[in-house]
């Protein structure tokens, strides 16, 4: 079996998921109710310190909101492989039949991991463009418009942290042969409940955990986040080293472990 | 022939006239031990209820240990209310979708062939399990808290009046006690709440996010619009242990909007149990 069947054997399994397109839905249909609600409030038309509302209400949603959704997806493209099918389909694991038909599990796990980044980066290409210009259009007419060397480090800055983060849940979904504890951990800790934004409280190590080290690659203005945390240019190589060494790891996992 | 040759005709085949009768109903009580026996042997479900407990005291130690300024017990094991939440999130969707990870749910449905019966049965099952573990887990929470701080701190004052005496913490005032009975109210809402949604998305991964989403993930997001943040129901049900004013709703108002969650989504969920095939997804 050659690299692009078994890509394309790892794209159909993904999309034929129920909860995958509730994760895209999260994303994309998410972001945008959350943008439509900010933009409710009233706000001023102009830029304020070198920060637009309008692009500010599109940030509101889109970060946690689509991270949520690629996590899902990205959980579920592993997770599903191990979930126990019902009794009366036998009472198997899906895995036993990819690996049958896909012996190399080298190519198995990349395709999977190919699978999940170009489904983040195309969802990020259509979220985040699609929310910038709603938040802009919700403004009216006469609002500052963010030029474009604003919104791109955070657009690009965005999209980077939900490919490395879902990489990383993919990674640990790997390791634990299940969904419902990587989807809880994950998800959890993306909000106010964060474990790992507490840490960094007690200690300054925490902010090189993967989640933490790129939190300010989203651009946030100052006033309306907590300060403190990696400069974006550090955030950008600390979270893509945790990515590529969590891929790394679950790969050698993958490979060497019984299914 | 002074005997008839055929006795006469049966009045029809049986079979097809005879209404089938009720299907028997199990004695309330049973269906209840039946319930709480699928929850007590779901591992799962034990370790959610033992690390809730566990991380919450854990946790209500170390909050208290790392800051100087608590000024009672129950200060620390009510800020832990949000966090805690997560376990009563996993309790509500896993004591309903295990029914769906296999065939359970038709044996359960042969057992007790009522469903309203059925998920009432769970309803309340899960409502007295989750009351027991926010209790639990509230109650181990206070008292590692006391015992930090009494380690500290060295005295203890039982009485309401914690500012009047010499000693500098309390267990509890008298209104943290009613915000403690309020927390444990919230949160087992918070895990019927949850089961409802379990109930109609049937399945544990649909269910854990969308409970996950309703209840964690949207509130921060939304919190620029207090106008339709309050309404979420965690941010309403907030009221029952947040101190007087901290919450947009007073405590009877926001438990009613907590409330009114559960009636529409459980009623949902009701309908949709008792009417669906267990089949469809």
């Amino acid at each position: 079996m050659n690299f692009v069947r078994a890509l394309r054997a790892e794209f159909q399994k993904l999309y034929t998921l129920p909860s995958v397109w509730l994760g895209l839905a999260i994303t994309i249909a998410g972001s945008a109710v959350i943008t439509w609600i900010s933009a409710s409030q009233s706000q001023p038309p102009t830029a304020q310190d070198g920060h637009y509302p309008s692009l500010e209400n599109a940030f509101t949603g889109i970060p946690i909101l689509g991270l949520a959704g690629m996590l899902v997806i990205a959980i579920l493209a592993i997770g599903s492989e191990y979930a126990v099918d019902e009794p009366d389909a036998g009472g198997s694991r899906q895995i036993s039949t990819t690996l049958g038909a896909a012996p190399g599990r080298t190519r198995v796990i990349v395709a999977k991991a190919v699978t999940i980044t170009v489904t983040t980066l195309v969802a990020a290409a259509i979220t985040i463009p699609l929310n910038i210009a709603f938040a802009q259009s919700l403004a009216g007419p006469g609002a500052a418009v963010a030029p474009l060397d604003v919104v791109l480090p955070r657009a690009i800055g965005t999209a980077w942290y939900w490919l490395c983060m879902a990489l990383i849940a993919f990674a640990v979904t790997v390791f634990t042969r299940s969904s419902a504890f990587p989807l809880l951990f994950f998800i959890a800790n993306s909000s106010l409940v964060s474990v790992t934004f507490l840490l960094t409280r007690v200690t300054k190590l925490a902010d090189w955990l993967p989640d933490m080290a790129g939190r300010n690659l989203f651009g946030f203005p100052p006033r309306l986040i907590d300060p403190g945390g990696l400069d974006p240019e550090i955030g950008w190589i600390v979270m893509g080293a945790w990515a590529a060494g969590a891929l790394i790891a679950a790969a050698i996992t993958f490979i060497r472990r019984d299914a | 022939m002074m005997f008839r040759a055929n006795p006469p005709a049966q009045p029809s085949t049986p079979s097809r006239t005879r209404t089938t009768p009720p299907a028997p109903r199990p004695a309330r009580g049973r269906t209840a031990v039946a319930e709480l026996t699928k929850l007590r042997t779901l591992p799962g479900l034990v370790w959610v209820f033992a690390a809730t407990v566990i991380a919450t005291a854990v946790s209500a130690g170390g909050l208290t240990a790392s800051s100087d300024t608590v000024p009672s017990a129950a200060a620390s094991a009510l800020a832990l209310v949000p966090f805690v939440q997560i376990g009563f999130i996993l309790l509500g969707v896993m004591s309903f979708t295990h029914e769906y990870a296999g065939k359970q749910i038709y044996a359960s449905l042969v057992a007790v062939p009522q469903r309203v019966s059925l998920a009432l049965t769970k309803v309340w099952v899960l409502g007295t399990v989750a009351l027991g573990t926010a209790l639990l887990s509230l109650g181990t929470a206070l008292g590692t808290a006391a015992l930090v701080l009494w380690l500290r701190d060295g005295s203890v004052d039982t009485s309401a009046a914690a500012g009047l005496a010499d000693s500098t913490w309390s267990v509890a005032t008298s209104g943290e006690w009613w915000q403690l009975a309020g927390a444990a109210c919230y949160l087992t809402l918070i895990a019927v709440l949850v089961q409802a949604i379990a109930m109609i998305c049937r399945t544990l991964i649909p269910s854990l996010v969308v409970s996950l989403l309703l209840l964690v993930v949207l509130p921060p997001l939304v919190t620029q619009s207090p106008a339709i943040a309050k309404w979420l129901p965690d941010q309403a049900g907030s009221a029952l242990y947040l101190p007087d004013g901290a919450a947009s709703f007073r405590p009877l108002a926001g438990s009613l909007v907590l409330l009114g969650w559960v009636a529409v989504l459980g009623t949902t969920a009701l309908i949709r149990f008792a009417k669906r095939d267990p089949s469809d997804g």
